[in-house]
């Protein structure tokens, strides 16, 4: 009786008629959990909204009131230009750490295993304890970073990392690289791992060294990886919020004020829900244009 | 014994039915959201007593982290699924009262017994009100003080029993417990770019004799220029713009300042402190002999929408009560109640010198905007302490923020 | 071009021996076949020639130069691997290309080359298709042509038919020919199947558990194969192996029945095996009693399965033939045409 269910069961799950159920239960998903709150904040972000009407959806329309005065905040060029430099300091420094272990591992040296084990460990770490971790390393008086590059006589006095608005952008950008590179780690080492091995062989054979073998193999080799991975890195730090939250709350004076602070701190501190709304728009239209070259780069990949 | 186990179940079993019939005779549980953690809080404590003594309208409680208490309270209401009581930090009781988002108490406040207005700590009460309308009633209050470490003062030749009481005492024994060759700082402060910031640095501008409508005025740049000094002279770490509360006084237990500026809450943790340490109140500016702290804690309030609003306030009388109020010190606060004090209250110098403190304390507007006031605030004291402005400068462009802000919606009593 | 010269090489993997004391010379123009079964070694010789593996000891020469420590990039030499081994990534002229642009040839001349290895290997059509859209035949040219257009002082083939259809196979075989032909380069060539071995190589080297067994042409290797081992690897279908003891001159079986043995340096009573090809065997009335087990006519040949004495055989012959299993049947054996080998050792007893 149980095995003639689960035959059905499986005939079922093997069988074509099975995938319009499976196409809906998709579309379902995107328009529950992907498609309201994008449009539940669209609405919110040319609303006046208040705690007195946050509860309906018909809230005073204001057009692009809300936008228009972010864009004439004095903060959002700061905050834009911020962002800019975090993202794209990230996604390289995080692309290149990362490849540069994977790289790295690959060489079955004695513990590698182990080693490789040891940074994953602070992947799995919440943000909020690495960016109290990395507050206390880059503490300017008493922090092991700045004792550390004193006893080596790199400087003379003590750095102020997170409370110089010179180097706090850096300061967060910093932790949030390590936080970021075992998982670029990972895909990569992955990525590594599916090259055939006999292809390097040849390309020795033709005479290519092993600088040559990794510009004309495995890089364009790892290129649908690599695309991978940036889209998902831009997309993840593009939210950072718990680290920088932890480590500065965006200051001294938003020195490293991101996006997402921004928007926390309009919609939770300063209870302008439209504002941090619109902020969260602007956010979205980027990520969504990243996903967009994503898919569109993988695509091509595909077609040729 | 087998017939012994028979009749316990039978005894159990009724047992259970009883209750089972009692509990759905009983009134709704009152949900509270609160910022209770540690297992040693007196609030979690009360909460344990309201339940043992009304087992039939008990408490269903909710730990939210005080940093995320506004966020999970706009939340709540957006989803329309809020407590019927939750603790709220006492500053942005206004903008949740302006926003509709609180119950009018005016009248239970009028009716109840327990409640005395006039028994209450001005600043605290204040915190409650907005539009003479009754939006909370507060619940535990703390203030700020000055801890220093005694064993370093008497090393460098200060008097540990004569802490500095002026601006220039305090500037004075900033210098001379400064060490840098030890990386030790004389004074410690938090002038982070949030609430906290302006928290600390409020109660040195009011004893500038500046407020907040005279931001441009000479007092009014004294005070930030003396925050200013401190870090620009080495005499307080320049994290003091990055780091919080807590963190400026780890270090300061570290022993790596002579000097804090902190709240009661932190008296736990001195039980383990390994020097001599003092709390002073906070020093006046010479000339001016203005005492002046600052006031945190939070306030009641029952969220609109709650559906149990009459026994919300009831739980509010029962914590409002001495027996109840009394047991803040435990936790390191203060009941917000003049009329009430510990008897035997472990501490007792550090209990008397925040009680005096409370005398002075202030509250942060009310005003519905008051993040806003507070932000170009923070931003101001992180623009000085930082040099990218001057004091005059800096607290010029707060104050274009800050002056039409309360031309529109001034603050009672400013 | 390039001679090739190995003395007393060796591969250990830690304690494990993989090819001891290997000395072998491979003239130039010369192309040889490494054959053995799997796991013998010749793949991992093959690619220590190469530089894709460390000698463990001894030394290898291409030409003059010992190239034990030499990387792979400068040994000169072309090899074509198994998997074909393309650069997924490149198109058909950019595999082609990849060592000629690496040796920073001038444009003209790769493209001339290219075009030319892709005339030879028909590829002409495919240049601007990447492996991926490429048939497993067209691949294997495309290997070929990457090998060819270096113009290396040595070619080395890693079993490049193995993947193909036998088809193709036989197809691909006279093509590597006449390209050996037309550019007399060394060439050194992995299989584990006899049939490529004999019908490709000037020489063929048999290997066997790390060891060279014998190396000779094809011919010699058939008619005068040294061991058992070789002996029952090179033939298809393979030397009968009837092993008994001598007695007076001839071969007794465990029944006690006899067959003739030839002239060896066996002693009386040494335990011996009789070998002797399956197309030297024929029926002939009058001969052996034996019983047919089965028939398979390939075309070609028929072969007869027989049993006598408890020993089963194969015979190969010519004429149609046909015969239900059991049947009786006669045979007789090619007398000049026996080997005698030493039981215990494997070794020919031939004098």
């Amino acid at each position: 009786m149980k095995g003639h269910q689960r035959l059905r069961w499986e005939r079922a799950l093997d069988s074509e008629a099975i995938w319009p159920l499976m196409a809906g239960f998709g579309a379902l998903y995107l328009a529950f959990f992907v498609g309201y709150p994008v449009i539940y904040n669209l609405i919110m972000s040319v609303q006046q909204v208040t705690l007195g009407n946050i509860s309906t959806v018909f809230r005073p329309f204001v057009g692009l009131d809300n936008y228009r005065k972010l864009v004439d905040d004095p903060l959002f060029a700061t905050v834009f230009q911020n962002t800019l430099i975090f993202v794209t300091g990230n996604v390289a420094l995080q692309f290149l750490g990362g490849l540069a272990l994977a790289l790295f591992f690959q060489a079955a040296f004695p513990g590698a295993a182990f080693f490789r084990g040891m940074i994953l460990a602070g992947w799995i770490l919440p943000p909020l304890v690495i960016g109290a971790v990395w507050k206390w390393l880059l503490a300017s008086d008493n922090g092991v970073i700045n004792y550390a590059l004193r006893g080596l006589g790199i400087v003379s006095g003590p750095i102020y990392w997170l409370s110089d608005p010179a180097t706090s952008l850096i300061g967060v950008t910093f932790a949030n690289v390590w936080f970021g590179v075992p998982f670029n780690m990972i895909l990569l080492a992955a990525g590594l791992a599916g090259l055939p091995q006999d292809m390097y062989e040849a390309a020795a054979l033709d005479g290519a060294g092993p600088v040559r073998r990794f510009f004309a193999l495995t890089l364009p080799m790892l290129q649908p990886t690599i695309y991978a991975l940036l889209a998902l890195t831009t997309i993840y730090t593009m939210r950072a919020f718990d680290l920088i939250w932890t480590m500065t709350h965006g200051g001294p004076v938003d020195s490293s004020n991101i996006f997402p602070v921004w928007s926390y701190h309009l919609s939770f501190e300063l209870f302008d829900f439209g504002g941090g709304a619109a902020v969260s728009t602007m956010m979205l239209v980027v990520v969504f244009i990243v996903a967009l070259i994503y898919v569109r780069s993988v695509r091509t990949e595909r077609v040729s | 014994m087998r017939r012994e186990f028979l009749k316990q179940s039978v005894a159990l079993g009724a047992l259970a039915m009883l209750g089972g019939a009692r509990s759905a005779a009983a009134a709704d549980p009152v949900t509270m959201w609160h910022i209770f953690g540690a297992e040693t809080e007196p609030g979690l404590k009360n909460i344990t007593r309201w339940n043992e003594t009304h087992p039939d309208q008990p408490i269903d409680q909710k730990f939210v982290p005080f940093g995320q208490l506004s966020q999970q309270l706009i939340k709540g209401i957006a989803t329309g699924d809020v407590p019927d009581l939750i603790t709220i930090d006492n500053p942005v009781v206004a903008s949740f009262a302006t926003q509709g988002a609180l119950e009018d108490l005016t009248d239970l406040v009028k009716a109840s017994s327990f409640i005395k207005p006039d028994e209450y700590y001005p600043g605290s009460w204040a915190t409650t009100l907005w539009d003479g309308k009754q939006y909370a009633v507060p619940g535990e209050a703390n203030t700020l003080a000055l801890y220093y470490n005694a064993d370093m003062f008497k090393a460098r030749g200060l008097d540990p029993e004569a802490p500095p009481r002026t601006w220039e005492a305090l500037r004075k024994a900033a210098e001379i417990l400064t060490d840098k060759d030890k990386n030790v700082f004389g004074m410690a402060f938090c002038a982070i770019q949030s609430e906290e910031g302006t928290f600390q640095f409020l109660p040195f501008l009011q004893q500038s004799g500046a407020t907040l409508k005279t931001l441009t005025s000479p007092d009014a740049v004294a005070a930030l220029q003396l925050w200013t000094d401190f870090v620009a002279k080495g005499q307080a770490s320049r994290d003091v713009l990055v780091k919080r509360q807590f963190e400026m006084t780890s270090s300061w237990l570290a022993g790596a300042s002579g000097m804090v500026v902190s709240g009661p809450w932190e008296l736990q943790r001195m039980k383990e402190v390994k020097f001599n340490w003092r709390v002073a109140p906070l020093p006046h500016r010479e000339g001016k002999g203005i005492e002046a702290s600052a006031l945190g804690g939070y306030v009641w309030g029952v969220p609109k929408g709650a559906r149990n609003k009459a026994a919300a306030f009831k739980v509010i009388e029962f914590m409002s009560e001495p027996a109840q109020m009394l047991q803040a010190w435990s936790g390191g606060r203060l009941a917000p109640v003049k009329t009430m004090q510990v008897e035997h209250p472990a501490m007792p110098e550090a209990y008397a010198t925040f009680r005096k403190q409370m005398e002075v304390a202030r509250p942060r507007g009310p005003h519905p905007r008051w993040p806003d006031i507070s932000a170009a605030m923070q931003t101001a004291i992180q623009e000085a302490l930082t040099g990218k402005s001057t004091p005059e400068a800096a607290l010029q462009k707060a104050s274009r923020v800050i002056t039409p802000i309360l031309d529109r919606t001034p603050i009672v009593g400013l | 071009m390039a001679s090739v010269t190995m003395r007393g090489v060796r591969k250990d993997y830690g304690p494990l021996n993989i090819l001891r004391d290997i000395d072998l010379d491979v003239a130039d123009q010369e192309f040889i076949t490494l054959v053995g079964p799997s796991g013998c070694g010749k793949s991992t010789l093959l690619r220590m020639i190469a530089g894709l593996e460390t000698i463990s000891g001894g030394d290898i020469s291409i030409g003059s130069d010992r190239v034990n420590d030499m990387p792979p990039m400068h040994r000169d030499v072309a090899m074509v691997f198994q998997s074909y081994a393309l650069y997924p990534h490149m198109t058909v002229a950019g595999n082609i290309s990849f060592g000629l642009r690496l040796r920073r040839v001038v444009a003209e001349k790769i493209a001339v080359a290219v075009a030319s290895a892709a005339a030879v290997l028909n590829l002409g059509q495919l240049l601007e298709r990447r492996p991926g859209q490429l048939s497993g035949g067209q691949r294997q040219r495309v290997a070929m042509g990457r090998a060819m257009v270096r113009n290396p002082r040595l070619f080395l083939f890693d079993e490049p038919l193995s993947n193909l259809d036998a088809k193709l196979r036989v197809q691909m075989r006279a093509e590597i020919k006449a390209l050996h032909r037309r550019l007399g380069s060394t060439s050194i060539y992995v299989t584990h199947d006899q049939v490529e071995a004999m019908t490709m190589a000037d020489r063929i080297i048999v290997m066997n558990q790390g060891c060279i067994e014998q190396q000779g042409t094809p011919e010699t290797l058939y008619d005068r194969p040294a061991s058992l081992f070789v002996a029952g690897f090179i033939g298809s279908p393979s030397m009968n192996l009837i092993p008994g003891t001598l007695q007076n001159g001839r071969l007794v079986l465990a029944d006690g029945a006899t067959l003739p043995f030839p002239a060896s340096a066996a002693q009386e009573g040494q335990a011996v095996t009789l070998g002797i090809r399956p197309e030297h065997i024929r029926p002939q009335p009058g001969g052996l009693a034996a019983d047919v087990v089965d028939v398979e006519p390939t075309g070609v040949d028929t072969l007869i399965l027989c049993r006598f004495s408890g020993v089963q055989v194969i015979a190969s012959v010519r004429d149609r033939f046909r015969a239900l299993p059991g049947t009786p049947i006669a045979l007789a054996f090619d007398e000049d045409k026996l080997h005698a080998f030493d039981t215990a050792t494997g070794k020919t007893l031939r004098q």
